[in-house]
């Protein structure tokens, strides 16, 4: 006998969530042959089984969250004896359970307190009715009526309301629970202040051209943006950062992240050691593999792991400028818009050009505006020069 | 369209009936000419000896235990008496003969007897005429298995009633309100009956159910009225019989309009609108949005003196402050 534990893929990692099962109890499974996915904070994952043998049991159901190193499924060996494994299933579980069932024998005051809660919801017969119907929970109703007694009306209410709102209801859980966390995290704490500056990208679109005609090299912006802003920030140290309590450290290595959309919510693959790739064909390369498996849901944990500065581009979406919001544990966030051809004033004389807006969001506890200008203005410095790069 | 009162209605309903059938006869005090000199304490016998004689239309002597005997025994041989009681608070002088022999004759004999008997009397207060002359007695008759109870509201169901009364084979309480004897109403010249046991919805509503019985109903109907000022829409059903009690039509109104009040004229405790509300409560409890309100007299002899009487009548004011009262806010 074998058990699937929840693994720990991370020293973050706390619990997983079962995204599925690809076994069902009573089958058959070959040792390496991979049973289960899970969810973490960060990537799926697929766990392979221990052993071979037959899956005896499952022991988290699909959407369940369990903490790392717990036991997920127990698989039946040869030999093995089901009363054993069954003692074995009771012992994990009722460790589990146990806690919860014994809990204190409340007190006549807090019996009294309870029943007292219960009693203090005054409701007609037919508003209950209609709200056990219609899945109400009444302890969230106004009752209008004499001495706040819920009536068929309120209930009306509450079922109209809750119409108005109808749709799909997917539980904030995985990925998206997480980034609402890490959002709402960088609102409440960091002081954010967005810098946009617009610029010329015609190198950018001249040295795409060529890469393409000579080598037929399909490269991405999204290269371009990385070695322009991770030489940047070799410059500008500061914007490699993190705030630990008391102190500000910044980081040796500059491992620049790229904000991906993906069916599953946003993931963000890290480019280690941006400004050390010298070569942008190796570069482009690692870029267009990462967001392709970030698309796949495939990505390792090393490779979203230890981002220090984030770039997140909409301009395939048509964005031209937006507000992005630090990842907490970084100082500031690059966005990018579309490029777009405008007219723009050159020597007294109006050219079409293809034009390019930046927005830089910056932690205002740790950088100035001017510094977060001159380093935007060196990441546009950079892109308008970017064949000098090559 | 022919309008007439609730008394010239129910003297139609005995004459076609008479008419019809000649085993159908009368008894009571004053039923053949009385001080009026036509018949009847307030004419509901007007003229019938005249056309029938007195073999059909008996004066009897001040004995309501001795005729109602009596007609309980003609009844049980073969006619179909209609005996006049007149104020129902007569009806304890004879009340061994209703509840222990009438209701219970057909029931002790194995079906051999039959007691085919409409024993009519009025109810009412607001005379001044003493407690012992305005009781409103109806439940205690609802109380007796073997009897049916029935009060009729309008002239049109009160011919229709009556008519249908007679026709039965068993013991008919039949109380008539004397404060609508003098209501008007259309009633069809051509012959129809009103069956036992089917309420009628007097005006349809949405918000609140008013069981109005006998007296009540044009009250609960004007009532009614008012209350679409507070933009209430009350739906008022009056029962007609009271037993047996068409309960469908009472439930279908309160699961439409999820309130309900009951307004009746007699004394609240025990009462029709205390069975009324039991039986919503029973049946309906799911479809109550508010507790059910009872109108009815207070658990008090009626008072002679005029002044303090008319306090203890339930009015349409009543009916409109129990119906606030679901709606209070």
């Amino acid at each position: 006998m074998k058990t699937v534990i929840m693994p720990k893929l991370d020293l973050a990692m706390d619990s997983g969530t079962i995204v599925e099962w690809f076994k069902k109890e009573g089958e058959n499974v070959q040792e390496g042959e991979r049973v289960v996915s899970i969810m973490t904070q960060k990537v799926t994952y697929e766990i392979n089984a221990p052993t071979s043998g037959v899956l005896y049991k499952i022991l988290a159901p699909v959407n369940a969250e369990v903490p790392v190193g717990k036991p997920i499924a127990v698989i039946m060996e040869p030999g093995d004896n089901a009363a054993d494994i069954e003692r074995y299933i009771k012992e994990v579980t009722v460790e589990e359970v146990v806690p919860k069932i014994v809990t204190k024998e409340p007190t006549v005051e807090a019996r009294e307190e309870a029943k007292k809660e219960i009693l203090r919801i005054k409701i007609s017969p037919i508003a209950k009715k209609l709200a056990e119907e219609h899945g109400i929970d009444i302890t969230k109703i106004k009752g209008t009526g004499p001495e706040g007694r819920i009536t068929k009306e309120d209930v009306l209410n509450a079922i109209k309301e809750l119409e108005a709102r109808k749709g799909k209801v997917t539980p904030l859980a995985g990925v998206r629970k997480i980034i609402a966390e890490r959002m709402t995290l960088s609102h409440k704490t960091i002081p954010p202040v967005t810098y946009s500056m617009e610029l010329d990208a015609t190198q950018m679109i001249a040295v795409r051209n060529i890469l393409k005609e000579k080598e037929n090299i399909d490269l991405s912006y999204n290269t371009l943006l990385i070695m322009a802003v991770a030489k940047a920030i070799r410059d500008f140290p500061i914007f490699n950062a993190t705030i630990e309590e008391e102190n500000i450290r910044i980081l040796d290595e500059i491992n620049i992240g790229l904000a991906v959309a993906t069916d599953y919510g946003l993931v963000v693959p890290i480019i280690h050691n941006a400004d050390k790739r010298e070569n942008i064909r190796e570069l482009n390369a690692t870029v267009k593999d990462l967001i392709e498996r970030a698309r796949q849901n495939k990505l390792t944990i090393d490779e979203v792991s230890n981002g220090t500065f984030i770039i997140t581009n909409l301009g395939m979406f048509g964005v031209d400028m937006f507000t992005p919001i630090i990842f907490p544990g970084q100082v500031a966030i690059l966005g990018v818009g579309r490029i777009v051809e405008k007219p723009v004033a050159v020597s007294g004389q109006v050219m079409i050009k293809p034009m390019l807006t930046l927005s830089l969001t910056a932690d205002h506890r740790v950088i100035d505006g001017a510094l977060a200008a001159k380093f935007l203005r060196k990441i546009k410095e950079n892109l308008e020069n970017i064949h000098l790069m090559i | 369209m022919r309008e007439i009162t609730y008394v010239e209605a129910l003297n139609e309903a005995l004459r076609e009936e008479m008419r019809r059938d000649e085993r159908v006869i009368i008894l009571g005090e004053d039923v053949q000419l009385g001080y009026s000199g036509r018949g009847g304490l307030f004419l509901v016998t007007a003229e019938l000896m005249k056309e029938f004689g007195p073999e059909r239309v008996r004066d009897t002597p001040i004995s309501e235990d001795g005729f109602v005997g009596a007609a309980i025994g003609a009844a049980a041989t073969g006619l179909k008496p209609v005996v006049e009681v007149m104020y129902a608070d007569f009806l304890l002088c004879c009340m061994n003969q209703i509840v222990n022999v009438a209701a219970k004759l057909r029931y002790s004999t194995g079906g051999q007897l039959k007691v085919p008997l409409v024993i009519r009397a009025m109810i009412g207060q607001g005379r001044g005429v003493g407690s012992d002359h305005s009781q409103v007695p109806l439940a205690w008759f609802m109380n007796v298995p073997g009897l049916k109870v029935v009060a009729p509201a309008t002239p049109y169901d009160a011919k229709g009633l009556l008519k249908s009364s007679i026709r039965e084979e068993c013991p008919i309480m039949f109380f008539e309100s004397f404060l609508l004897y003098r209501t008007k109403g259309f009633v069809p010249t051509e012959e129809y009956t009103v069956p036992l046991g089917k309420a009628d919805v007097k005006k349809e509503g949405t918000d609140v159910t008013i069981v109005a019985v006998s007296t009540m109903v044009p009250r609960a109907l004007s009532a009614a009225e008012k209350l679409k000022e507070l933009n209430i829409n009350a739906e008022v059903v009056d029962p007609r019989t009271l037993v047996p009690l068409d309960k469908e039509t009472i439930i279908k109104s309160v699961m439409k309009t999820n309130r309900l009040v009951v307004a009746e004229s007699g004394v609240k405790t025990c009462g029709v609108g205390a069975e009324i509300a039991s039986m919503v409560m029973e049946e309906a409890f799911d479809y109550l949005d508010a507790p059910i309100k009872r109108v009815a007299a207070p658990h008090i002899p009626a008072p002679a003196a005029p002044t303090l009487e008319q306090i203890t009548i339930p009015n349409e004011n009543d009916i409109i402050k129990a119906v606030r009262e679901l709606f209070e806010r």
